[in-house]
């Protein structure tokens, strides 16, 4: 049986925590350790485990819910959508890649040798291919 | 030294024993209900404040065992609680100074809620279902019990006071009884739905641990219990003078209370005592009333012993405050009409 992924919000990171919640639980459902139908913690739930209030955990799932990746039911469990992948267009691209070359400049800036960042990627591109 | 006096002994020895181990087995990361880390309680500093607190423990029992043969009521107890709380606070205040910030990265598995825990339940209905029966007796023999009823029993089981029947003392224990259930059933759903399950993989295991064992020690208690209060508000149908079968049942009580807490202590810290500690400690009213309006939890592990507390900032918290309060002074207002 599939054991299903922890997140992990950190209190004293600059992100807000509705953007942590938001972003950790897109990357499992974009990289498959959450798939559709997979059930969600409520927000109750969510809020007593992670100790943020009511309203931080409804925030994180009404964003994900108008983005079409989960779908909240008054009363039943969140669950992970079936998301059509939507096409990307050039524009999109290129803000992709500059958004990558930016912060591999900033990772660079902030001192990690240029081997590590490759190993990084090179991780990254494994996970993609799976 | 009479009877009452010596059925006291072994509890208050009882209650320093406990008062004793628990500061041995401290929580992760937890000493004295202060977040310091794990090594400190290996410290110089750590096992000198274990030292004094447990000298002074075992100084608030010596105070309550010379206070016995002068009074077998409450003052023995009192004093016992009074020096024990004491002693608590001074260790925690000198533990205070070696307070760490506790980890700002909290986690949570992404799953569903599990199915309701059915062995609980069907415990609750039993309890219930018992009190329901005994109240049901009650009421068709009421003209068949005599016009005054045993109010009060003495160690050995024999009525030693005797009060005019009225409704209201007549169905007592059941009151006091379902008030119980009520208490009892409440605290079961917030452990069951109310506590938190977050933290590291291991804090995790130990929490997961933590909700099912007390969830079925807290069970097992509303079937005693529930059972204990029906057998006192049936026992005058059966003999006005003493407990019926109180022979065997008075000793077998004894034991169990006596025995069951000391049980459940080590079988706690064998189970769960691992689990750590997320809340911050600045929500902690002297280490044993949590208060966190912003921390939507029911319920919390304690810090200043074994099972769970209530975060009191939640209604849920005035509701079995509620039930404590009735629980106090329904049983006088039933004893005392008519």
């Amino acid at each position: 049986m599939k054991q299903p992924p922890a997140i992990a919000i950190d209190l004293a990171s600059p992100e807000a925590v509705v953007r942590q919640i938001a972003r950790q639980l897109r990357q499992f459902i974009v990289e498959g350790a959450l798939s559709p139908g997979d059930e969600l913690p409520g927000v109750r739930r969510l809020a007593m485990d992670l100790g943020i209030h009511f309203n931080t955990a409804a925030e994180a799932y009404r964003q994900l819910a108008s983005d079409g990746w989960i779908e909240v039911n008054h009363g039943r469990a969140a669950r992970v959508c079936k998301r059509e992948q939507p096409a990307a267009g050039a524009e999109t691209v290129q803000r992709w890649g500059e958004r990558l070359r930016a912060l591999i400049a900033d990772t660079r800036a902030a001192g990690v040798p240029a081997r590590r960042i490759r190993r990084e990627l090179e991780l990254a591109l494994e996970d993609l291919k799976r | 030294m009479n009877a009452n006096s010596l059925a006291l002994l072994p509890a208050l020895v009882i209650m320093a024993v406990i008062l004793d181990i628990l500061p041995r087995r401290p929580r992760r990361g937890l000493y004295f209900g202060v977040t310091t880390g794990e090594a400190f309680a290996r410290s110089e500093e750590g096992r000198a404040i274990a030292r004094r607190y447990r000298f002074m423990v075992w100084a608030g029992t010596l105070l309550a065992l010379v206070l016995l043969p002068l009074s077998a009521g409450a003052q023995p107890v009192a004093a016992q609680v009074a020096v024990g709380a004491a002693a608590w606070l001074h260790a925690r205040r000198r533990a205070a100074p070696h307070a760490i910030q506790p980890p700002s990265v909290r986690t949570a598995v992404l799953a569903g809620e599990p199915s309701a825990p059915l062995g609980a339940l069907l415990a609750l209905l039993a309890s219930f279902a018992v009190l329901a029966a005994a109240g049901t007796l009650l009421y068709l023999n009421y003209d068949a019990l005599p016009e005054r009823i045993p109010t009060h029993y003495g160690f050995s089981g024999k009525a030693d006071a005797f009060r005019l029947k009225t409704p209201g003392r007549v169905a007592l224990p059941v009151v006091i009884g379902v008030l119980t259930w009520m208490l009892l059933a409440l605290n079961l759903y917030g452990i069951a739905y109310g506590t938190r399950r977050g933290g590291s993989p291991e804090t995790r295991v130990a929490r997961d641990a933590q909700r099912v064992y007390f969830g079925r020690l807290l069970a097992m208690l509303e079937l005693v219990l529930s059972g204990l209060f029906a057998y006192l508000a049936v026992s005058p149908l059966v003999d006005t003078q003493r407990l019926a079968g109180s022979g065997w049942i008075m000793p077998a009580l004894t034991v169990l209370l006596l025995v069951g807490p000391v049980w459940a202590v080590l079988r706690w810290h064998e189970q769960a005592g691992g689990a750590g500690d997320d809340t911050p400690d600045a929500y902690w009213m002297g280490g044993m009333f949590y208060w966190n309006a912003s921390d939507p939890v029911l319920m919390v592990e304690r810090r200043d012993g074994v099972g769970y507390t209530p975060n009191f900032a939640h209604p849920f918290a005035w509701a079995q405050g509620l039930i404590v309060l009735a629980l106090i002074t329904l049983p006088l207002m039933l004893y005392s009409m008519g």
